[in-house]
Parts: structure tokens; C-alpha cells; sequence
């Protein structure tokens, strides 16, 4: 165990002893960097939701590359910088007036006149950065979603798109891409640990072992569980709050998995979204479309889906599609595994049926079977980086025009995501057709006592509630 | 949009600190350096909309880790009001608390998380009253802001009465959150005695100059405020960086420290204000073909606790109430009214937006009612350029290009065939629906305040030839410093390199007007051009009588000129020496190289009693075509594509204009559909960060969309013979809604006008189309 860390920031060996120095472990990134005058990152929102202090991080991948995530450094705490390499827009290159000196993505963004008044730029510049070294083929589509984490209010965009499409059509190396044997190096030589901070009152414990992390949690069951902080650091970033214990599972990569077993996904509860949704692109589209609306590139980075059922949140995004497939969530106390039906975890208001002493292991989620539809759809104010004003999975299985089975879980409409089993039981056995839809519709426009709040009033979440399986229905007659 | 890289390179200068942009490395506000013994600041705000305060209670506070100072009203040495205009807006509240998040005291500590947490421990004790909270809760209480105003013109009522064809309606439109990505900040710097050096983020350091003076009871001379850029404004920083700025200047005078002020994303949407939302009764009478004979209007605008600019916003509503289209008979009649809501102010389009949409969407509703192309209305009802060319309050329309941007956008758009497409798609379209629309804008540029219409600018020319150009206005984003270096450049005959833009300060140029009503470049690049006119006069005899001894000859003052660095006598270009050589040798001879410009706009006035006179130096016009896909069963709407033409003059900088327009564009296209604010029944605002409130991303703007400027329609009597192009473009993106109406509207063959009110979110989609089904029924 150790009480301090070591990383490089944009290759500048940085050990930061967090007793000694009195730093609260819950210091963000962007805090921090601003601090020691890394002015480039900026303060947006200070939520994950601007991207304005995006920077990337880069870490030893099990290939032994080096892999490079765009990150908001605002919701991110310190003790996960433990061993990696932070690069910011001020990294890049060294600094410079010459326009021919800056990296290929400075140059396109100043070349195609998408900065005005340079507030996001920064962000925008480490987000392409992450996109110049990921290897991929980059569409519209794909470039609007890796950006979708990055607001900016001047450009109106689509200089940004022009410039982004410019840069990676370059493919000149870069500092990092032609150092990266002695940046290897640099982080393999740093020995990370389990993280055991204290300061003061406050309490940081990283584990790196799934058996630590058991240890650890039996010994602090008041401490919140945090795999990612997507959502927990905002209690910190945004209303300062005291967090005296953590319990950061992100360390430890035995949770870091996705297998294929038989006819199901097994997803280690410590797996980023990001490598959940590149996996599920072939064999799960409802699962990777809703991922690819899930909050953004950088939240998706770091959030994990432990997190996101570990927050237990009515409005998550994933746990409608978990009940609709009648998934598992396998928990691991100090007794052991147990499993249990994903319908049966959450039992109210961001209460649920996880013990002190335990944690989320994984989860298991059923694959579409053969002539399965499913679908999952999400009804936000905007497309990308929101949150659901309401969100349905469906899952149905005809035959001969008559309906086997329907599943409909909806987020966004109660306390907790629920089946809307009236309904359901309406349509079992039923004709797919219009007719019964309509009245399946005009049910669901009842079902549910939404709230009215910022997202929508209530009137709406019912309507929609309707109006959303009529559109399953239409789509899947396009099948 | 297709463009070609390499050829805007090589004309368009980059935005002059776009290589600093992208590092990371240009300086705001927050990112200077902590001065010593700096303090943080965080304003302690009401959570009552409307409440008498008791007693405000901050021993507690003061004994809180870290705490230094903590200020109310009572420790504002001067004045306690910071109303630009009418002074109707304190400081500190200390009476009455009138909206949620008015502030009533500001901590000062060691950390900005020590002033936040301190902030919670100073006792309030108030006795809440009933809030107003809507435009119709203030008529019905008639809390009247401030008198009615009205322009008239014709027989209004005698034509509506007799008129074979009228509609009516009521139109809104809804507030809108700046979402500048730097929230407010100044940092104040107490200096010897009286002195005050304030840095703030304001689009107006002449105002955040004379409200610090009267909040600290000492002349304007005491202090100076420097800016040296903004992370965006969009008219969020003409008033509201004052507040901030006023309370650290009290912070620092009563702790004789620094104070530094950054307001947190939550705080800066809880507590400054918004666009003004609008509420407009119309009535609208015509004949036949769709030309309009009369219409009148009740524009009703929320101005929140406070007057702020609200008058001026109104007006720009009123006097953009006929948009691009010639009303022989009108009434507007313009009423604001006071609410328990932050105080509402400027915002990129400054009502204009706001009044614009009532007509457009009239005509809509003229075409629907005739059954004909919407933009068949429009067009008989178009200004004409002789006749049918006065507008409602006098005023002459004058370069009305409004004719030859519609031949070119509806080629450009192939308006007509996408419009059939759409209309095809549609008939065999269950729930998604595609929409289209035309519409245009004439934008009156100038204040209509006709004294600010005013600026200064000062130039130093260096002995080695280096020069310094300094002028009244603020880079904020929208490339105003790049195109007065350009100016300047291209006045003196110098290279761009030879000249270094410093920041805007009080000191250098006094009594500026705010950078904003678009006029930025207009102003302060006539005051450069001024400025260089006179150093000019002064150079050019001093370089006739050094080429004439260098070269043993006999030169004419008025014959040397100078270009590309190069003074030389145009009848012989061999006789020449650079630019450099001329300020080293003008110096020796004790030329002055130093020049203050100055410019006022000639020949606009505006008698607001009456409701006539030419407010306006000139118009810009511009013209959009949207098509947008809407899925009625969720309320999606995807912007497909758009086409946009905008009147620029003469462009100094294309690249930055065509960047002010997509990004005006998408900022009204936010405006139209994802931005919405609600504030539940006590007032307290919903929407106030931005997991809540939907600014457009880039998602949401589709590659096929393309800006073109107007060419060969060069300004008359205006630096370079531009335009001005910030706000114009904004309300181009009303085509974006109208296009969406048009979408909802195709449920009902087009028989039927829907409900729809701005902003168009999946919400308001969704219960209009379900209005519209109801109404089928």
C-alpha cells in the first residue's frame, strides 16, 4: 500500500504525496493542473458536461502500447492518475507563435478558423488528439460522436468537423508517437499500488485486486463505492461536499472485462462504456445505439457500468436494456458470489438490494435470441450528452404475427425502472398490429405518475410513453 | 460545405490569437496569475423570489476557516445601485430581496471553496411575499416596468376592421441562457489611496468603469479596467460583468486585498439574466393575394426584477416588428413588465430576434390560410427599393438587396424542388415529417441609443517601426481585434506583423460604448482609420523630405505613399525606404507618432416619444432555407440542411464572417429548439447548469450546410465598406422553426396552423402535434 502517486504530465515526472502535501485525494484534475499553473485547462462547467477541460490520458495498454483516452479533468480524481501520463493542449508541441510548428490538429483547427473565442478550444484540441491516435476510420457520424463530450457557443461546429476531418487525414507522428518507447518506459518504471490515502478526516482507498477490494470494502462499509466518479465527484467538483471514505474500484482490472459466454455478455463491472460499446457494435446494436447516446466519449472513458448500477439512478440509461433481457447482476461479498435477476436489484428510490459488504462483480446480460427484435430508444432534448427525459428497452418475439413475448422497461417514468406490465400483459398473445398498439399506447399514456421537472412535464413523459412503442412498432415492421 | 483550404489561407488573415487558442496558452480572466494575499470571492443569493429582508446575519460566516471579509449593502461606500441605465437596481439587495438569486452579500476567502462553504452559514432571516413569475401574472397585477411605447403608422383599426381577410394570435418565444464557456470574472487590485485596477470580462469596461466608481464613491479617474479578451459573450457581458466586477471592487476597498470573482456554471445561470422572453398578441389583416394591409401588435416582454437595457431591447422588437416587409397600416405597441426573475438583458440579436418571429410566423399563417408557398406571401410583401420603401417609423430602407439574395438563395437551395421532395415524402410518411422555410432578415444596424454610437482608438507608431494599435472595443470570440489590425494595416500601407493589438483599457480610450448592437467593427475601425488619417498627415511630409534628401530631389508630401511596408514617391517607386527607416527618422526629426481617433456615426437620431426617426446607419439583410426532419412521435427535429446567404458589405475577413454567421446561425437554431428554461412555482430556475439546459452540440449541425456572403454589395460610408455581421445572422435559424411547423403542419394536409411556440423542444413537438390530432378529431 502506498499514500502517493506518480504520473507524467505531458511527460513531466509529477509525484504527488498527499499527506505530506495536506491534498485532499479528492482533488480533481482541472483543480490541481490550475493550481500549478497549467492554465490550458479550463473550468467550463465544472460537471463532465462542456468538455472545456478535456485532456488525454494515456496509459500502458495489455498490448503494451500506448493507449490514449480524452477525459474531463474536472470530475476526475487524482489517485487514478497513479502510473499514467496526462497530455494537455499546452503538451503537444513546445510553445509556439509559428503556425507550422503546431501539432497536425492546432494546425488544422487555426488553418480552417475553428476557434473564435478559444475558451473550448483546448478541450476540442485533446479530444481530436485522442481521435489522431486511435487508428480507426473516421465518418461524420463518428467524428460528431467522439465530439459530442465538447460544447463550444461561438463556431456553430462545422468549422470544427472540417478541421477535425483535416487533421486525421494526416498522419505525420507527433512528440508522443515518436517517443513512445521512453514514455512506455517512464510508466512502466512508476510502481503503482493499492492507494491507501488519509487526509485528515478523509479516507481514499485504490485497491488493485478483487480481493483487496472485498478486504477493503467488509472494513469500510460506509464508504462510497466509486468506479469512474462520472457522477459522485460532482459532489465534490460542484457543491464541495466532504466525501470522508472511497472505496475507488477503478484500479483494479480484474473487473475490467467483456466475454462472450454461449448466448450471453459477461461484462466485468469495472469495464469503461466506451470498450462495452466497441464490443457490443456487431453482436448488440440496441446496446451499442444506446451506448453511443450515453453521455459522452470522455464520460464513457472512465464510467463504468457498475457505476452507472451502482448509482441506481431511475434515468440510467442501461438498466431499462439489463431488464429487458432479463439480465444478472453478480455481486461479491465476503462470503462469496451470489447472482441476482436484474428486476429484483433495484427495490426503490436509488435503494438497492447491494449489502455493506459488497460490491458489483459483473453482469450478465442475455444476447437478442433468433427472431428476437430488440430496441432500445432514449427521448432526450438533445440527441447527444443528455440525459433521458424518459428511456424504454423493448424485446419481442413473434410468431406467426402474434406476440410471443414483449418486454417493455421504462426509465425516466417512476422512482425506479419499471416494466410497464400492464401493457405487456395487454399485448401477450395479441395480433402486431396497429390496432392493439394503439390501445397498447393509450395504456401506457395512463400507466405511469411521472414527475414534471427541468426535462419535461409529466404530460409529455406520458404521451411519449405512447407515442415510443408506436414507433417500435413501425420500426419493426421495417426489420 | 465544400471550401477550398488552401485559397482561404492565403487571403483571410487567421484570428489573431488563434495559434495562442489552441495551445491553451491564451490568458483570461482567471488564468492570470494569483496576485499577493489574493482573496476568492462567492455572492451569498436569495432563495426567495420575492422577499423583505429582516436581518442578514454573517458572524457565523466570519468565524468560518479561511474568511476575510464579508460585504452587504452597508459596506458599499457609495452608491448601492449598479442599473446602467435607470438606476433601479442595487448593488447589494438590503431592503427587498427580488428574485431567487438576487445576491445580498459576497465572502471573501483564502480559497474559493472557503467563501462557497461560508456563504452557507450566513443567517438570513426574510418574510417571503407572493412572486410575480409570468408575463400574464405581471399584466393581471399590471406590473408595469416601465411606460408603454409605441410606433404607429396609418390607419390601423379602420383597416382591420374592414379588411376581407384577418388572423390573430399570440406568438412566445422563451428565454435563452448565454452560455458564454467563461462565466463572469473580475479580479479588482487595490492600488495607492483611491486607486482601483480592475480586470474584468466585461463587453463594456467603460460602464464596469463608472459602476465601480459609484459603488465606491470616487471619480472614474481612480479607476482602470482592462480587458484583454473574452471567452465568448454574446451580450451576457455588456451589463452583467458588472455586477461581478462591483462586488469585488467593494470586496477589495473594505479588505485592502486583491479580489478575485469567478462565478461557477450553476452560479452564473442561477443569478444573471437572460434573453427577454416575449409574448406578442397580433392581429394581422390582408388581401386576397396575401399582401398585408394592416397588423398590430402587443409585444409583451419579461424584464425581470429590473430595467437593465430592457427599453432598448423592446425598442430593437418594435422596430423590427415589419421585418423585410413593407406595412402600410401598423401599430406596436411595445410593454414591459416587471417580474420576480433575474433581471432579463442583452443577448446576440437584442429583441430583434424576439419581435422578428411574431410576423414570420404570421406570414405562415397567411399562407396556410390562403393555401399558398409561404414565400409567395413573402415576397409580394417584400420592401421595395422605390416605392413601399419607409418603414413605420420614417425611416427610408435603403440598399435593399432583400430581392437578389432570394433569386440566389432559391437557386442555391432549390427551395421549390426540395420543397415538392419534402411535400412527396411526407404524403408517404407515417410519423417522421420534413419541413421547410424561407425567411429572411433586415437587421438596422447602429444603436438606436444614438449617442453611443461613438468610439476612440489610439496608435503609437515605435521608433523601430513597430506599432501598437489600441481601440474602445472587446475581443470576444468574434475576430474584432484580427479585422481592426487589417484595418489599421491597410490603412497605414504596413504588414499585419508590424502591429500588436494591446488590450482594452479605460486608460487608453475612454468613454467607449459597449461591443455590442453588432457595431464593434463599424465604430472603433472608422476611429483606427482616423487615427492612421492623422498620423499620415504627419509622416507623409517628414518622408517627402527624407526621400527627397536621400534620393537628391524634390518631393511632394502628397506624392509619397505608403504599401507593403514601403514609403516611396509614386511618381519614381525607386525613391523609397521601408517603413521602419521612416519611424526612426520621424522620430529623430520629433515628429509626434502617437494618435487618438475618434468616430461618431453621422445623420441617425431617434425620437422615442414619437416613435420616428432614422435609428439606423444602414441594414443588413440575409436569408435562410432550412429542412429539418421531425419524428412527431418523440419530437425529434434533425436540422437537414441549410442554406445560407448573409449581406457582409465588403467582407474584411471572410473566414471571420463566415464564422460569425454559422455561429450566430446555430446559436438562434438552439434558441428555436433545444434551449428552454422553466422555473418551478417559486421561481427558482430549473435549468441552470448544463446537464439541464441543451445548448446546441455538434451533433445537431449537419455537414450539408453552407454560408455564402452577398457578393458585390459593397456598405456605403463604412470602414472598408463593410457590414456589420455579429447579431444578423442569429434569427436566419426562425427558418429552422418555421420548418419544423411546416413538419408538424403536414399531419394536417396544411389545412390546420399548429400551436408552436419558441423554442420548438421534443416537448413542445410532441404536445402540438397531440393538439393538432385533438383538433382533427
Amino acid at each position: 500500500m502506498k499514500s502517493s502517486i506518480d504520473f507524467l504530465y505531458n511527460g513531466f515526472p509529477i509525484h504527488i504525496d498527499f499527506e505530506k502535501e495536506g491534498l485532499s485525494p479528492t482533488t480533481t484534475l482541472l483543480n490541481w493542473a490550475r493550481n500549478h499553473g497549467h492554465k490550458e485547462v479550463k473550468e467550463g462547467c465544472a460537471e463532465g458536461d462542456c468538455g472545456a477541460c478535456t485532456v488525454v490520458i494515456a496509459k500502458v495498454g495489455s498490448d503494451g502500447k500506448l493507449h490514449y483516452k480524452a477525459v474531463n479533468s474536472c470530475i476526475l480524481f487524482l489517485p487514478v492518475l497513479d502510473g499514467k501520463l496526462v497530455i494537455s493542449s499546452a503538451g503537444l508541441v513546445p510553445e509556439t507563435h509559428n503556425l507550422n510548428e503546431l501539432h497536425p490538429v492546432q494546425k488544422a483547427i487555426v488553418e480552417d478558423h475553428a476557434t473564435q473565442c478559444g475558451f473550448c478550444t483546448p478541450g476540442f484540441v485533446m479530444s481530436i488528439f485522442a481521435l489522431y491516435h486511435t487508428k480507426d476510420h473516421y465518418t461524420d457520424d463518428k467524428i460528431n460522436n467522439a465530439l459530442a463530450g465538447n460544447l463550444c457557443r461561438c463556431t456553430g461546429y462545422d468549422s470544427i468537423r472540417k478541421a477535425t476531418k483535416a487533421a486525421l487525414k494526416e498522419n505525420i507522428p507527433d512528440f508522443y508517437s515518436e517517443n513512445e518507447a521512453l514514455i512506455l518506459k517512464a510508466l512502466k518504471d512508476i510502481k503503482t499500488n493499492t492507494l491507501n490515502i488519509r487526509v485528515g478526516e478523509q479516507k481514499y482507498i485504490r485497491p488493485k485486486l478483487i480481493d483487496e477490494a472485498i478486504v477493503l470494502r467488509g472494513e469500510n462499509p460506509d464508504a462510497e463505492i466509486i468506479n469512474g466518479s462520472t457522477d459522485v465527484a460532482l459532489k465534490q467538483s460542484k457543491h464541495f461536499q466532504k466525501l470522508p471514505v472511497l472505496l475507488d474500484l477503478s484500479g483494479v482490472e480484474q473487473l475490467k472485462f467483456i466475454e462472450q459466454k454461449g448466448n450471453e455478455f459477461h461484462i466485468g463491472a469495472g469495464l469503461d462504456l466506451e470498450s462495452i460499446r466497441f464490443k457490443a457494435e456487431t453482436v448488440f446494436p440496441a446496446l451499442y445505439d444506446i451506448l453511443t447516446v450515453f453521455a459522452s466519449r470522455q464520460i464513457r472513458n472512465v464510467a463504468t457500468m457498475g457505476g452507472s448500477l451502482g448509482s441506481a439512478s431511475p434515468i440510467g440509461d442501461l438498466l431499462p436494456l439489463i431488464m429487458a433481457m432479463n439480465g444478472s447482476l453478480v455481486l461479491e461479498g465476503k462470503t462469496g458470489q451470489r447472482t441476482i435477476k436484474a428486476i429484483d436489484y433495484v427495490v426503490d428510490y436509488r435503494k438497492t438490494v447491494l449489502q455493506a459488504d459488497e460490491i458489483i462483480h459483473s453482469i450478465i446480460l442475455p444476447l437478442p435470441t433468433e427472431g428476437e427484435i430488440v430496441k432500445m430508444y432514449k427521448i432526450s432534448k438533445r440527441t447527444d450528452m443528455d440525459i433521458s427525459t424518459l428511456s424504454t428497452a423493448f424485446r419481442l418475439k413473434l410468431s406467426d404475427c402474434k406476440i410471443d413475448f414483449i418486454s417493455m422497461v421504462y426509465g425516466g417514468m417512476a422512482a425506479m425502472t419499471i416494466h410497464a406490465t400492464e401493457a405487456e400483459q395487454f399485448l401477450k398473445g395479441k395480433e402486431w398490429n396497429e390496432e392493439n398498439i394503439s390501445e397498447a399506447a393509450a395504456i401506457l399514456e395512463k400507466t405511469f405518475t411521472p414527475l414534471s421537472d427541468a426535462r419535461s412535464g409529466d404530460e409529455f413523459r406520458n404521451i411519449a410513453a405512447g407515442n415510443i412503442l408506436k414507433k417500435f412498432y413501425e420500426e419493426s415492421k421495417l426489420n | 460545405m465544400q471550401t477550398n483550404r488552401k485559397h482561404h489561407i492565403s487571403h483571410d488573415p487567421i484570428h489573431d490569437s488563434a495559434i495562442k487558442h489552441v495551445q491553451g496558452i491564451s490568458i483570461y480572466i482567471d488564468d492570470m496569475p494569483q496576485f499577493h494575499k489574493e482573496l476568492q470571492a462567492c455572492p451569498a443569493v436569495s432563495p426567495y423570489a420575492f422577499a423583505d429582508i429582516k436581518n442578514i446575519d454573517i458572524s457565523e460566516a466570519l468565524k468560518a476557516p479561511g474568511v476575510h471579509c464579508i460585504i452587504t449593502a452597508k459596506d458599499i461606500p457609495g452608491e448601492n445601485q449598479m442599473g446602467p441605465v435607470f438606476h433601479d437596481e442595487v448593488c447589494l439587495a438590503d431592503k427587498e430581496l427580488l428574485c431567487v438569486g438576487h445576491t445580498y452579500a459576497v465572502v471573501a476567502a483564502d480559497t474559493y471553496e472557503q467563501a462557497y462553504l461560508a456563504t452557507k452559514l450566513i443567517k438570513l432571516d426574510a418574510i417571503e411575499k407572493e412572486p410575480i413569475l409570468t408575463i400574464d401574472q405581471a399584466i393581471a397585477a399590471d406590473s408595469r416596468l416601465q411606460p408603454l411605447r409605441v410606433i404607429e403608422r396609418g390607419k390601423v383599426d379602420e383597416t382591420l376592421a374592414k379588411s376581407k381577410h384577418i388572423l390573430k394570435g399570440q406568438f412566445k418565444s422563451g428565454a435563452q441562457e448565454h452560455w458564454y464557456l467563461e462565466t463572469q470574472s473580475c479580479i479588482a487590485v487595490p492600488g495607492e489611496e483611491l486607486e482601483m485596477m480592475v480586470y474584468s470580462s466585461t463587453q463594456h469596461p467603460s460602464e464596469t468603469q463608472a459602476i465601480v466608481s459609484e459603488v465606491l464613491g470616487i471619480p472614474r479617474h481612480e479607476i482602470t479596467v482592462e480587458t484583454r479578451r473574452l471567452g465568448g459573450a454574446f451580450g451576457g457581458k455588456e451589463t452583467s460583468g458588472n455586477h461581478v466586477a462591483a462586488w469585488a471592487a467593494v470586496l477589495a476597498r473594505k479588505s485592502g486585498r486583491p479580489v478575485r470573482m469567478r462565478l461557477t456554471r450553476d452560479m452564473d445561470q442561477a443569478i444573471t439574466g437572460k434573453r427577454h422572453p416575449f409574448q406578442s398578441d397580433w392581429k394581422i389583416a390582408f388581401d386576397d393575394t396575401g399582401r398585408i394591409e394592416a397588423y398590430h401588435v402587443d409585444m409583451h416582454t419579461d424584464g425581470g426584477m429590473a430595467t437593465d437595457l430592457t427599453m432598448a431591447i423592446l425598442e430593437r422588437g418594435m422596430l423590427h416588428a415589419e421585418n423585410a416587409y413593407y406595412i402600410p397600416n401598423i401599430r406596436i405597441n411595445g410593454h414591459s413588465w416587471k417580474t420576480n426573475l433575474p433581471s432579463n438583458v442583452a443577448f446576440r440579436g437584442f429583441g430583434q430576434p424576439q419581435g422578428m418571429a411574431v410576423i414570420e410566423n404570421a406570414i405562415d399563417a397567411i399562407a396556410r390560410y390562403l393555401g399558398k408557398d409561404a414565400n409567395e406571401i413573402r415576397r409580394i410583401n417584400y420592401y421595395d427599393t422605390k416605392e413601399r420603401n419607409i418603414a413605420p417609423y420614417g425611416a427610408e430602407i435603403t440598399q435593399n438587396h432583400l430581392l437578389k439574395i432570394e433569386e440566389e438563395i432559391l437557386q442555391c437551395s432549390d427551395y421549390l424542388n426540395r420543397k415538392k421532395e419534402i411535400d412527396d415524402f411526407n404524403a408517404h410518411s407515417k410519423f417522421i415529417k420534413k419541413g421547410i422555410s424561407l425567411v429572411p432578415v433586415k437587421f438596422g444596424i447602429s444603436f438606436t441609443t444614438s449617442f453611443l454610437n461613438q468610439a476612440g482608438a489610439l496608435i503609437h507608431i515605435y521608433s523601430d517601426g513597430s506599432i501598437q494599435v489600441n481601440h474602445g472595443g472587446i475581443e470576444m470570440g468574434q475576430g474584432l481585434n484580427t479585422k481592426m489590425i487589417q484595418v489599421a494595416a491597410a490603412e497605414l500601407g504596413v504588414s499585419i506583423d508590424r502591429i500588436k493589438l494591446t488590450p482594452t483599457n479605460t486608460s487608453k480610450v475612454p468613454n467607449t460604448s459597449a461591443t455590442a448592437a453588432s457595431s464593434g467593427s463599424d465604430l472603433n475601425g472608422m476611429a483606427i482609420k482616423d487615427a492612421v488619417d492623422q498620423l499620415k498627415e504627419r509622416l507623409m511630409p517628414v518622408a517627402a523630405q527624407i526621400l527627397g534628401e536621400e534620393f537628391k530631389c524634390e518631393i511632394a508630401a502628397e506624392n509619397i505613399r505608403i504599401e507593403n511596408d514601403l514609403v516611396f514617391d509614386q511618381s519614381n517607386k525607386k525613391h523609397s525606404i521601408c517603413f521602419s527607416d521612416l519611424a526612426s527618422k520621424a522620430y529623430f526629426q520629433q515628429t509626434h507618432l502617437s494618435a487618438a481617433g475618434y468616430y461618431r456615426t453621422p445623420d441617425i437620431w431617434f425620437d422615442r416619444a414619437k416613435g420616428v426617426g432614422k435609428p439606423f446607419h444602414y441594414y443588413a439583410y440575409g436569408m435562410a432555407v432550412c429542412e429539418v426532419e421531425v419524428d412527431t412521435y418523440d419530437g425529434k427535429v434533425k436540422l437537414q440542411r441549410a442554406r445560407i446567404i448573409e449581406d457582409a458589405g465588403e467582407t474584411i475577413n471572410e473566414q471571420i464572417d463566415i464564422g460569425q454567421v454559422l455561429g450566430g446561425f446555430v446559436q438562434g437554431f438552439g434558441w428555436v429548439t433545444s434551449e428552454d428554461i422553466k422555473w418551478n412555482e417559486k421561481g427558482r430556475i430549473l435549468n441552470a447548469s448544463p446537464d439541464t439546459y441543451k445548448i446546441p452540440g455538434i451533433g445537431d449541425i449537419p455537414v450539408d450546410i453552407e454560408v455564402k456572403l452577398l457578393e458585390k454589395a459593397p456598405n456605403d460610408n463604412t470602414i472598408r465598406r463593410s457590414k456589420a455581421v455579429g447579431e444578423p445572422p442569429f434569427p436566419l435559424a426562425i427558418s429552422a422553426w418555421m420548418a419544423i411547423k411546416y413538419a408538424i403542419a403536414s399531419l394536417a394536409n396544411h389545412k390546420l396552423e399548429p400551436n408552436l411556440k419558441i423554442p420548438a423542444t421534443n416537448e413542445e413537438v410532441v404536445l402540438s402535434v397531440r393538439d393538432l390530432e385533438e383538433r382533427l378529431k
